[in-house]
């Protein structure tokens, strides 16, 4: 098994003239990595996939694959496997002919088609549909067989866009596990796009978060949360989201779990006006004077109700200080 | 604001030309390319070329040919009786096939078998009927009987002005099935809540049908349209069905005079004539879009 | 309205269809001399009114069975049709689906010119292209062969306009996929392509079927040789005296057409309501 490196660099991309979709996106992807590329609808992530995968023009930059330019290489000659949103099987083809098509495309012989495929479906509990048409299976199977079609011949790099969307929540947390086990397992470098920043933390290795066809920040999951680049990560990441405000010149942030809640009257004064129980946990929201509308992450057990008064005392610590202007890290 | 975005500069060099494909479009295309190329194209401006020639002495002779044509007595005829058949002849079988349509859609089941009755003289080729046809409208015909039996005036129907009549009755029986299925195309297209919410604002049949059907069917009826004039041309064959190659005067048309030309080998009067046609029908469909398009703005 | 009132409506349209092609079948087992009698006033002029039984008197299988023995001629006829319009068919298919597809799938320069001429080529009547096709029928000695058919009639633009129309709907991430499992062009559109638009292909063969089979203007034009006329070319000339024969032949020419249709009639339906969707 072949492990690949991506190098992305001063990646664009123009659509109908004007619209500068991908703006200079750069990034080292090192082999084996599970990269998610995460954002908000139309910020460029699902159009640099699909320039990695070869089905855009690269407008200018370059990608590399290992030493290998790939700006021009088309799709087919790639080495690289992608799962679609809608999983894109060939409705006219059996189970069985959809995950053997790379194969067949490759010229492989009929015996190791077999072998391979039997393999392959045995591995992901697909044996018994073998014979059956896509249209015959339900979403989670369907997904099975695209995951399957992709894994089939030992690809290079993955590429998944937002493959689990189509899903039901239970199915989808099932399959988020799944999928992150047999990346562990093969050790294929994977790239995942992903609207849901939920699904971005639990899975990957690093997070590119995308918005308006700029990375704003490339990074583990932990220092994404711990250290945002800027206001807009900062607020994107988390849930419930961090409480920022302005204090002069700069911006302010703190996240809910590190503000808590007193009865020292020399602390924030407070008055709550939402109190959000999930059994885990409480999620209070508090109007302050000078702060705003807070939020606050605290115990299960929580006597606070809606026109209470309290008192809030932040984490100095725990105070993230963005610039006024341009929103990066201070 | 669009004067702007083009004259803003960019600050990345990139490749400003369209995305294409390359080569391998052109490689589908290039049998049915260089068919029609050999078959139509080329010798179509070759046509075009010796329109403005003389066939015997192969001198230049301007716009002579259509002169000629123009003046041709035999073509001013069925040129006439194209114009009348397609005036008459197009707008009723629209609103015909569209009342077939809006019954057979107000029929929630047994469509099947409707629209299967309706469609079948599609798939009817005319010489089959040709026998059937001389017995009903034969002047000691079926239909001269049933008129004469309840009294009424017994008719030439194929050596006279009635000829046209047959004609156009024989012309919607053969094609209503099909502009029927344009239709019906075009009003289950109509989403279901336009109607579910007017019923609910207490709009009655009626008011829906002006309200939201007939507006909503505006595109159809140019396809339809555009879709019955041309098959039109083809109403040569209903009328060599009624009275073979020398028919009544009254249903003389345009394909029986190419047919006259071509025996004749008139070949400037066929050229400049195939001219004529090709520029009367983009002239037509010219027309037809710029409504269309004027519809479609609304 | 009742719905009865609409049945009852149809239903009586639909007796404009169903009476003729009754007429024609069960005529078509009237012996020769109940038909003489019948049709007298019509064949020959004689006086009276034609008389036309919805059941002959006493049916008979004798007019198929003069015209399968008797009358080799017919089936030369028959096999001229058929020698003429499955080539043109078969043609238009493999000739234009794969332009179709070139239309349906791929960016390339001029193909906005490309397309309007195509659309423009299809709604030219037959009077336009006559001359044209006669002088390269004539240049390539085609003239009075079935080339002088087939040829024009496989280059119609009308089944591409067609068959575009079902592959674009084919949806991007399918080929998408498969070009990145490793298909290129030309196996994308056989693996996929193809069998994903043979909705689209089948209407283009039954439409095409029963336009050819029912062609007039082109036999009669470029066809001087009786012997290689198709049915529809010669039915009409059948003369008084065999109208027995002439039923059963019509009966005969029908089927083809019928069965085609009965069976293509989801696919004729889908082939009407795509060239009506608008671009």
């Amino acid at each position: 098994m072949e492990n690949t490196s991506l190098t992305l660099e001063q990646v664009n991309k123009w659509y109908s003239g004007d619209v500068h979709a991908v703006k200079g996106v750069s990034m080292d992807v090192r082999p084996g990595e599970f990269i998610v590329f995460v954002g908000p609808s139309g910020c460029g992530k699902s159009t640099t996939l699909r320039m990695i995968a070869g089905l855009e023009r690269v407008d200018s930059g370059t990608i590399h694959m290992g030493e290998m330019l790939m700006n021009l290489v088309p799709p087919k000659n790639r080495d690289i496997a992608m799962v679609f949103q809608n999983y894109a099987l060939y409705p006219t083809m059996k189970v069985f002919d959809n995950i053997a098509f790379p194969l067949k495309m490759r010229h492989w012989k009929k015996e190791d088609i077999r072998r391979r495929v039997t393999e392959i479906a045995d591995s992901l509990d697909l044996s018994e549909y073998l014979w059956r048409r896509p249209i015959a299976l339900s979403g989670g199977q369907r997904q099975r067989v695209a995951l399957a079609r992709a894994m089939v011949r030992a690809p290079k790099l993955f590429l998944m866009d937002e493959p689990l969307s189509n899903l039901d929540v239970k199915l989808r947390v099932q399959m988020r596990r799944e999928i992150t086990a047999l990346q562990r397992k093969l050790g294929t470098t994977t790239i995942y796009v992903t609207h849901d920043q939920t699904e971005a933390m639990t899975m990957g290795d690093r997070i590119a978060i995308f918005k308006d066809g700029v990375v704003q920040q490339m990074d583990t999951p932990q220092m994404l949360y711990q250290k945002p680049a800027n206001l807009f990560v900062a607020g994107f990441i988390g849930s419930p989201p961090m409480n920022i405000w302005k204090e002069g010149e700069k911006f302010c942030g703190i996240r809910p779990e590190h503000i808590h809640i007193t009865e020292n009257p020399d602390h924030i004064r407070a008055q709550v006006v939402s109190v959000e129980w999930t059994g885990r946990e409480t999620v209070v929201f508090a109007d302050t004077e000078n702060l705003g509308n807070l939020g606050i992450v605290t115990d299960a057990v929580c006597s606070l109700k809606v026109g209470d008064r309290c008192y809030l005392a932040l984490d100095k610590q725990f105070i993230h200080f963005f610039d006024g202007e341009t929103g990066g890290r201070i | 604001m669009k004067l702007y975005l083009l004259k803003k500069k960019r600050k990345v060099n990139r490749q400003t030309a369209p995305e294409l494909d390359g080569v391998t479009p052109w490689i589908f295309l290039l049998p049915s390319l260089l068919m029609v190329s050999v078959l139509v194209l080329v010798p179509f401006c070759d046509v075009l070329r010796r329109s403005f020639f003389s066939a015997m002495g192969g001198q230049f002779v301007g716009f002579r040919n259509y002169t000629d044509v123009f003046q041709n007595e035999a073509f001013q005829r069925a040129a006439g009786n194209t114009a009348k058949f397609t005036l008459i002849c197009i707008p009723v079988l629209l609103l015909f096939s569209l009342l077939l349509a809006l019954l057979v859609d107000a029929l929630k089941e047994k469509r099947g078998i409707y629209k299967t009755s309706f469609l079948i003289p599609m798939s009817i080729p005319v010489a089959s009927v040709v026998l059937l046809w001389k017995v009903i409208f034969h002047e000691n015909g079926l239909l001269n009987h049933l008129l004469g039996s309840v009294g009424m005036e017994t008719v030439h129907w194929l050596n006279s002005e009635s000829a046209m009549t047959v004609l156009m009755v024989t012309y919607i029986w053969k094609n209503a099935g099909y502009d029927m299925v344009l239709w019906l195309s075009g009003i289950t297209a109509i989403s279901p809540s336009l109607y579910e919410s007017a019923s609910l604002d207490g709009a009655g049949a009626l008011r829906c049908f002006f309200r939201i059907t007939l507006p909503n069917l505006m595109p159809t009826l140019f396809t339809a349209a555009v879709l019955s004039l041309l098959n039109s041309s083809k109403v040569f064959r209903e009328a060599y069905l009624i009275s073979g190659s020398y028919p009544h005067e009254s249903i003389y048309m345009l394909q029986h005079l190419f047919n006259n030309w071509f025996t004749r080998l008139d070949i400037d009067k066929m050229c400049a004539g195939a001219v004529l046609m090709a520029l009367v029908v983009m002239a037509l469909i010219g027309f037809l879009q710029m409504i269309w398009g004027r519809g479609e703005g609304k | 309205m009742k719905k009865w009132m609409i049945a009852m409506l149809l239903s009586a349209a639909a007796l404009f269809v169903w009476v003729p092609l009754w007429m024609l079948l069960s005529a078509s087992f009237m012996g020769s001399r109940e038909m003489v009698h019948n049709l007298a006033p019509v064949l020959s002029e004689k006086a009276g009114y034609a008389h036309w039984p919805i059941l002959p008197q006493y049916p008979t299988l004798k007019p198929y069975v003069e015209l399968l023995l008797d009358a080799p001629e017919f089936f030369t006829m028959f096999w001229n049709s058929c020698k003429q319009v499955f080539p043109i068919v078969v043609g238009q298919i493999v000739i234009g689906a794969p332009a179709a597809w070139a239309f349906a799938r791929f960016r390339f320069r001029g193909k906005g010119v490309l397309y309007a001429l195509y659309i423009i080529l299809m709604l030219m009547p037959f009077q336009v292209t006559m001359v044209s096709s006669y002088f390269v029928l004539d240049r390539l000695g085609l003239m009075n062969t079935v080339w002088a058919i087939i040829l024009p009639g496989a280059v119609s633009t009308f089944p591409v306009f067609l068959m575009i129309r079902f592959f674009a709907a084919i949806p991007s991430a399918l080929t998408e996929a498969a070009s990145l499992d490793g298909a290129g062009a030309w196996q994308i559109f056989i693996h996929l392509g193809l069998p994903l638009g043979v909705p689209g292909i089948l209407s283009a063969v039954v439409l095409g079927f029963l336009e050819y089979w029912n062609a007039l203007e082109q036999p009669m034009t470029f066809l001087k040789d009786q012997t290689l006329w198709p049915l529809s070319l010669y039915l009409p000339t059948v003369t008084a005296e065999n109208a027995g024969a002439s039923l059963a032949a019509s009966v005969i020419m029908l089927m083809p057409a019928l069965l085609i249709f009965l069976f293509g009639q989801k696919y004729l339906e889908a082939g009407i309501a795509a060239s009506g969707m608008k671009d």
